[in-house]
């Protein structure tokens, strides 16, 4: 797959981060440069610190940039105000965590179903979309489970699921599989290398999983605040 | 929605603390209801027994303290033809027959109204020709009748003016409507004429009702009065005899209050504790797209359903509640005010609709700062707790510096003279408010003062369990408040209620001086002066005062007259708070000065030199104020006059008791004992000695306070809960590091130990911090609220037993709320709390 | 009123109404009070007052005050005024007094009494068609309510009968010169009355048979022609009326058989200065024969007793009330052969019925007629009573 190959979702053009440390200010992104297209998957390679979540935080609108602009489909969101922010991740982003971060007091099939009643999906249409998710994952027979009932590869799963529900253009995902043991990495990655593609969403995945980014359609390294761009 | 599951689930999830929340918020609400439920049950019972017996009346005639010459009515109607008046003789009776239960009897006139169309079926078996045609007949509730054992028609001794007297009950009345039943319960209805005789009042009548439609025949009959009788609208006589309560109504409601406000804290406690412990699940909420307004709206809706469940309960609880106050607060009012029969609680919708309105605003409220807080937490994806706890302390000072707002409002309400009760009560509560901002920064120092001693004595638990303290600061500090105020309102309450009990021992002590009192009590026309006069002629009798006490009523109010026919020593049994004795006792004497209870010149905002007006037999007139003096008796205050003074200007020769002076060694027991056998037996005449009546006096004052006590207890009761509350849910927060160090070597005890001592020591540190807040809440309501509400001043009795029962209490919440927590968690596997983080 | 015990005032305020029939009435069980002034002359808890049992000397103006050892006693003024445009108007105050008991209570209040009042007052404008009375009650105690003889003054409360100045008038037996003052809202009489005829002493010389039972009789006296001046106010307008009135004063302790239902009574002035008082007790049975009664009084004042036979009253037509649905005659015609009289009576208007506390029909007629071959007319009273 050719990095021309779709078009431009999210373009970063000279993204600086700097947080303002009680001593002196502390710099973790210097002029990054970047574009993301549709429906590729991109995985970044960093050491822990290297800035690999900031990095995430400003793709999702979580954080704002010191400097430089981002733009996703066009529309700068360094610009928006917060409650603009929210909606525009609401809406466009899907998150896979770390330590999966499933809502504890919903049930499996209402953790799913929380991105499109978010997104005012009508109830009807946002059941058959969960049971299609859960059918998928081999999970039809948890969704009324708790997420505490589950072991940490099918919570993984269930986030990832989570994530695409909303059929969002932009999949951020912190170290998705850094806390599973590497078969159940493997399961959760085929799911998100395969979910998010038959919306052509655009996966971008912060890890130091050599696992993760063997299947990236590229490979990003984030180093002393830049970031490096390598074609797989 | 689906966030609105989550909030649901998450007070399902803590079982414990969603209950205990909705028990504080409930308690708080009860009290609430049930204080208001009293004083409208009480307000309603004035208000219908002042309508049942006023009738359509808008006005009344009332005249001095032996009412009204009965040919004013005959004139009025006759001479004058006003129609719309009815004369009332109103007196109270006691039953002998019946545990000398008392009775009022109201006599009225069956012919001074035409109308005919009131015939009432329900007033079964009535004949009213036997009002008049049958001697002493009368009417009784069919209530009354039913609890007395009466069959009808039957007999009824009752006693009254020169001895007893037999009424025929020819018939019963009964009211659909409960209300009605219940303000003539303890009343017996006769003609006029029997009335008159058996109050010992013939030619006198009460007063006189009218219903005056139009301004001119107003202005007519207020010109037809004989100087000493006074045209009253009756709405406006009513109310003023009401604000006789309004004080203790007002400190009433203000102690339910402070219970809803520590209700408060519990809400608001919880769900801070809630929103922390749920800092993480928040962020990925809000990374997930959760606006900061919907996160806002479901920690309020979370609040607001245990705010809803609690006000549901406190509804419950309230009303039963109230059952149980109604007695204490009758009984005050009428050791206090006024006579007044209340037996039944109404349930009035208005009570309820505040109550709820209160329980579920002092919610929203309290949930404010937390919702806020869940709004405000960013969409991190990494958390940690340490973080929110420095965070915490970072505003320790900041929320320090801020109390001086309601500190400096607070001070300014309260030390402003001439300010309102009202302001003083606004002013204590922004003083407990200022308290509670400045609480984490005072328990950071207590911990930090603490930690060196608790290092020394338990080592490293000490040092550890001082650490836990500062550690959950976020999480304790609105407890450690709670618990603070409603112990420090316990001890202020305390130390305020035994000071002033002090201060009335001491005043009873130089006030009661005489050996023997013999009084007439009801309202039978006094002691008879022949009696007097065989008394001072028995041996031993070295002086006798009399004296009589009568109420003047007017469309002002009523003022209290004390009339004393005393010697120049028996004056000064008065403790001057303004003049003297030596000063004021000739003008007292024979110059028409009269000296005024320190309540009334408060009230009055009277002193030496100022006069007061008293509408006397010939009309208004003023006189003179020769002293202000200290007394305890009367919370409205009171006129004392001498006989000579009130004679002059009242015809009214009636005593209401005296006092007996014996000579130096004889025996006042002995004395009392030939008293009662020679001179007293028969007769309705009761007597005391020094002794018992200052005893007496004693019981009301602890009768007054009884329903204050109460509140007390249930506002510490609802800290208590509060404080359980919070810290077992920190305790159980801290599973996972408690299993850490079990997992490293801690025994199940030392784990106990560390919890007790964590959850003991801020128990203490509340307790610390109750003490000054105590003190200054005692002063407060000693020098602000008792006397903007009663005028009166005492003295400041501090006694170690208040402060050692507030610390007591305190530190025995902390170690409570740590037992349960602790056993759970010494009886937990360490690898199962690893397991489940 | 659908509240029981709306006040106590209201409540007790049914004493008074009930008072006057109550004695009579406990047997009814209360539920309906009566509707006639029947009760009041039931012959029930009369035990211990006097009884009118043999003709007594009347002493003026000794006898014009009350008579307490009688259960009830009544004075009655009636008469036909009108302005001197012709607007008519008829007035009635009347004073009814009944003991509760024969003896007054012992007790040191002054409100203690036996004796109770009830007054009567109505207006009959018959211009405005319109007729307004009100009802009053007292104890007879107090000063409140009473009669006293000399100088004359019967009151209850601001509704007064009294002694005008100059009152006695010389050799006239029982004349009276009164002032009489009465009203409400609606309306208002102030009346000076002075005697022209001497006391009428009706029945066996003032003894008044009520049945052929002895002592089942009154003592009546009529002051039958008080020339009448003064105001009535009406409406709000004031109007200045001059005419006749005629006083009764009656006393008694039983009057009323069992078996009769009530009466009809008819006072009349005729013009040739004559006056006729009639009155018929009815028989509950109409098989029965109703008791009559009457006094011719010669334009000189001598009274002539009319017995059973010397006259009839034939009932013309009758009238049903609309506000109480009860029936009363609406016309009569009185003959008097042996005198050649005929009389049509009519009363002015209809309406003249109170619906007190005790139900009536008391009203002023008009009397049109032949006496001997001339024609004559008149006006007056009439009442009717037990009716249902």
């Amino acid at each position: 797959m050719s990095m021309t190959d779709g078009d431009p979702v999210i373009e970063l053009s000279d993204v600086h981060k700097i947080y303002p440390d009680a001593q002196r200010e502390r710099t973790v992104l210097r002029g990054i440069n970047a574009t993301f297209r549709r429906g590729e998957f991109v995985a970044i390679l960093g050491r822990s610190g290297s800035g690999k979540s900031t990095l995430l935080n400003l793709l999702g609108g979580i954080d704002l940039p010191s400097g430089g602009d981002i733009r996703f489909n066009g529309l700068s969101i360094a610009n928006l105000n917060e409650r603009r922010r929210t909606l525009f991740r609401r809406e466009h982003v899907g998150f896979v965590f770390q330590f999966f971060n499933l809502i504890p007091t919903l049930t499996v099939f209402e953790n799913l179903l929380f991105t499109l009643d978010l997104n005012g999906v009508d109830r009807a249409r946002a059941q058959r979309r969960v049971e299609e998710l859960l059918s998928r994952l081999g999970l039809s027979d948890r969704g009324d489970s708790f997420p505490d009932r589950l072991s940490g590869g099918e919570q993984q799963r269930i986030a990832v699921a989570r994530a695409v529900a909303h059929r969002p253009s932009l999949v951020l995902a912190d170290e998705p599989t850094g806390n599973l043991d590497r078969d159940t990495e493997r399961e959760v990655l085929a799911l998100l290398r395969e979910m998010p593609k038959r919306d052509d969403t655009t996966v971008i995945a912060a890890t130091h999983s050599p696992e993760v980014a063997g299947c990236a359609d590229r490979v990003m390294r984030l180093q002393d605040g830049t970031l490096d761009g390598a074609q797989s | 929605m689906i966030l609105a599951r989550v909030s649901m689930r998450n007070l399902l999830r803590h079982p414990w603390q969603s209950i205990l929340s909705i028990v504080g918020i409930a308690l708080g609400v009860a009290v609430v209801i049930a204080i208001d439920l009293t004083n409208e049950s009480a307000r309603r019972a004035f208000k219908l027994s002042n309508q049942m017996v006023a009738g359509q009346a808008t006005h009344h005639i009332i005249g001095g303290p032996s009412g009204l010459d009965e040919t004013l009515y005959r004139d009025l109607r006759v001479e004058h033809g006003i129609r719309g008046a009815w004369p009332v003789v109103e007196g109270r009776l006691r039953l002998p027959d019946h545990d000398g239960q008392r009775f009022t009897v109201i006599g009225v006139d069956p012919f001074a109204q035409t109308s005919h169309s009131a015939i009432h079926r329900s007033t079964r078996g009535l004949s009213p020709t036997e009002l008049l045609s049958v001697h002493n007949a009368a009417l009784l509730a069919d209530d009354s009748a039913r609890r007395l054992g009466l069959t009808i028609p039957g007999e009824l001794r009752v006693h009254g003016a020169k001895g007893d007297h037999r009424l025929r009950v020819t018939a019963t009345v009964s009211s659909d409507n409960a209300l009605e039943n219940q303000a003539l319960r303890a009343v017996v209805i006769t003609d006029i004429s029997t009335a008159q005789v058996v109050t010992g009042n013939v030619g006198r009548l009460t007063r006189i009702d009218l219903e005056l439609n139009d301004p001119a025949t107003v202005t007519r009959v207020r010109g037809l009065l004989p100087p000493g009788a006074e045209l009253a609208g009756s709405a406006a006589r009513g109310n003023a005899l009401q604000q006789m309560t309004r004080a203790f109504e007002v400190n009433l409601t203000a102690l339910s209050l402070l219970a809803l406000v520590v209700g408060m804290f519990l809400i608001y406690n919880t769900m801070t504790v809630s929103v922390l412990q749920r800092h993480r699940q928040i962020a990925t909420l809000r990374t997930l797209g959760v606006g900061d307004r919907e996160l806002f709206a479901s920690v309020a809706l979370e609040a607001l359903t245990l705010g809803a469940l609690g006000v549901v309960a406190g509804i419950g609880v309230g009303i039963v509640l109230s059952h149980q106050l109604l007695g204490l607060v009758a009984q005050t009012i009428n050791d206090l005010y006024f006579r007044l029969d209340v037996k039944q609680v109404s349930v009035s919708a208005w009570s309820l609709a505040k109550g709820i309105a209160l329980g579920i605003g002092a919610t929203v409220v309290a949930a404010l700062a937390p919702a806020l807080e869940a709004s405000r937490v960013p969409p991190q994806i990494t958390y940690t707790r340490s973080g929110q706890e420095s965070a915490a302390r970072g505003s320790v000072g900041r929320l320090a510096w801020f109390a001086i707002v309601p500190c400096v409002a607070a001070a300014v309400l309260l030390l402003l003279p001439g300010g309102s009760l009202y302001a003083g009560f606004t002013g204590l509560f922004f003083a407990i408010f200022g308290f509670a901002l400045l609480t984490p920064a005072l328990l950071l120092l207590i911990v930090r003062l603490a930690h060196p001693w608790l290092a020394r004595t338990l080592g490293l638990i000490g040092r550890m369990a001082a650490r836990g303290v500062t550690e959950s600061l976020s999480r304790t500090r609105v407890t450690i408040a709670a618990l603070a105020v409603a112990v420090s309102a316990t001890v202020g309450v305390g130390i305020m209620i035994s000071s002033f009990r002090t201060t009335v021992e001491h005043w009873l002590v130089n006030y009661l001086r005489a050996d023997l009192y013999v009084s007439a009590s009801g309202s039978a026309n006094g002691v008879d002066p022949g009696l007097i006069r065989r008394v001072s002629q028995l041996p031993g009798v070295k002086s006798i005062t009399t004296a009589r006490w009568t109420n003047l009523d007017g469309a002002a109010g009523r003022t209290q007259l004390f009339v004393l026919d005393a010697q120049s020593e028996a004056f000064e049994n008065f403790q001057f708070k303004d003049g003297d004795a030596a000063s004021a006792w000739p003008r007292f004497k024979d110059r028409d000065a009269v000296i005024v209870s320190e309540p009334y010149a408060y009230h009055h905002r009277r002193g030496v030199g100022d006069t007061v007006v008293l509408r006397t037999d010939r009309g208004a007139r003023e006189f003179e104020v020769a002293g202000v003096f200290y007394d305890y008796g009367s919370d409205r205050g009171v006129v004392a006059l001498h006989r000579d003074t009130y004679d002059r200007h009242w015809s009214d020769p009636a005593i209401s008791s005296f006092a007996v002076y014996l000579d130096a060694g004889i025996d006042a027991d002995d004395f009392a004992a030939t008293l009662q056998d020679g001179v007293l037996d028969g007769t309705e005449l009761t007597l005391r000695s020094n002794r018992q009546l200052r005893a007496l006096s004693m019981d009301i004052f602890d009768r007054t306070f009884a329903i204050t006590n109460v509140l007390r207890v249930l506002t510490v009761v609802i800290a208590v809960i509060g404080i359980f509350s919070a810290l077992m849910s920190i305790q159980l927060e801290r599973g996972r590091e408690f299993a850490v160090l079990r997992a490293n070597g801690f025994t199940p005890r030392q784990l106990w130990a560390l919890v007790t001592t964590e959850t003991g020591l801020l128990g203490l540190a509340a307790g610390v911090l109750a003490l000054p807040l105590g003190l200054f809440l005692a002063l407060a309501l000693i020098f602000v609220i008792n006397r903007r509400s009663f005028g009166w001043t005492m003295q400041v009795w501090l006694t170690p037993e208040h402060f050692v029962l507030g610390l007591v209490l305190a530190v025995a919440a902390g170690l409570l709320a740590g037992i349960y927590p602790a056993l759970r968690l010494a009886r937990t596997p360490p690898s199962f709390a690893l397991r489940h983080e | 009123m659908n509240r029981p015990l709306r006040s106590l005032y209201r409540w007790t305020a049914l004493t008074a109404a009930l008072f006057i029939i109550a004695c009579a009435d406990r047997d009814a069980g209360g539920a309906q009070p009566a509707q006639s002034v029947v009760g009041t002359l039931s012959p029930v808890n009369t035990d211990g007052f006097r009884k009118a049992l043999a003709p007594a000397a009347f002493t003026f103006p000794r006898d014009h005050g009350t008579h307490p050892e009688f259960k009830t006693e009544w004075w009655y003024f009636t008469g036909n005024l009108g302005t001197a445009d012709g607007r008519r108007f008829g007035y009635q105050l009347t004073l009814f007094r009944v003991a509760v008991t024969p003896a007054p209570p012992a007790s040191a209040s002054a409100w203690a009494t036996n004796q109770t009042y009830m007054a009567h007052f109505a207006v009959t404008d018959v211009a405005g068609d319109e007729f307004y009375y009100d009802e009053r009650f007292a104890r007879g105690a107090l000063g409140l309510a009473g009669v006293r003889a000399a100088p004359f003054r019967a009151w209850l409360e601001d509704w007064r009968v009294s002694a005008a100045t100059g009152a006695a008038v010389r050799g006239c037996d029982g004349c009276l010169n009164l002032r009489i003052s009465a009203g409400n809202d609606a309306a208002a009489v102030a009346l000076f009355l002075t005697s022209t005829k001497p006391a009428a002493r009706h029945g066996d010389n003032g003894l008044s048979q009520k049945s052929a039972t002895p002592g089942n009789a009154s003592y009546y006296y009529s002051l039958t022609r008080l020339a009448t001046e003064g105001t009535i106010e009406v409406d709000g307008q004031t109007h200045a009326v001059t005419g006749q009135s005629w006083f009764d004063h009656e006393w008694s302790t039983s009057a009323l058989e069992d078996a009769q239902a009530g009466w009809d009574w008819f006072s009349l002035q005729l013009s040739g200065q004559a006056e006729l008082m009639l009155f018929r007790l009815r028989a509950r049975d109409p098989a029965d024969a109703d008791f009559v009664s009457g006094s011719y009084v010669a334009p000189d004042g001598r009274v002539s007793r009319l017995r059973p036979g010397d006259f009839a009253i034939e009932v013309l037509n009758s009238w049903t009330s609309p506000a109480t649905g009860v029936a009363y005659p609406g016309q009569w015609r009185i003959r008097i052969p042996r005198r050649r009289l005929v009389l049509d009576v009519t009363p002015l208007i209809r309406r003249q019925e109170l619906n007190s506390a005790f139900r009536y029909w008391e009203g002023a007629v008009s009397a049109t007629g032949r006496h001997r071959e001339r024609p004559i007319s008149g006006a007056g009273y009439v009442e009717l009573t037990g009716y249902h």
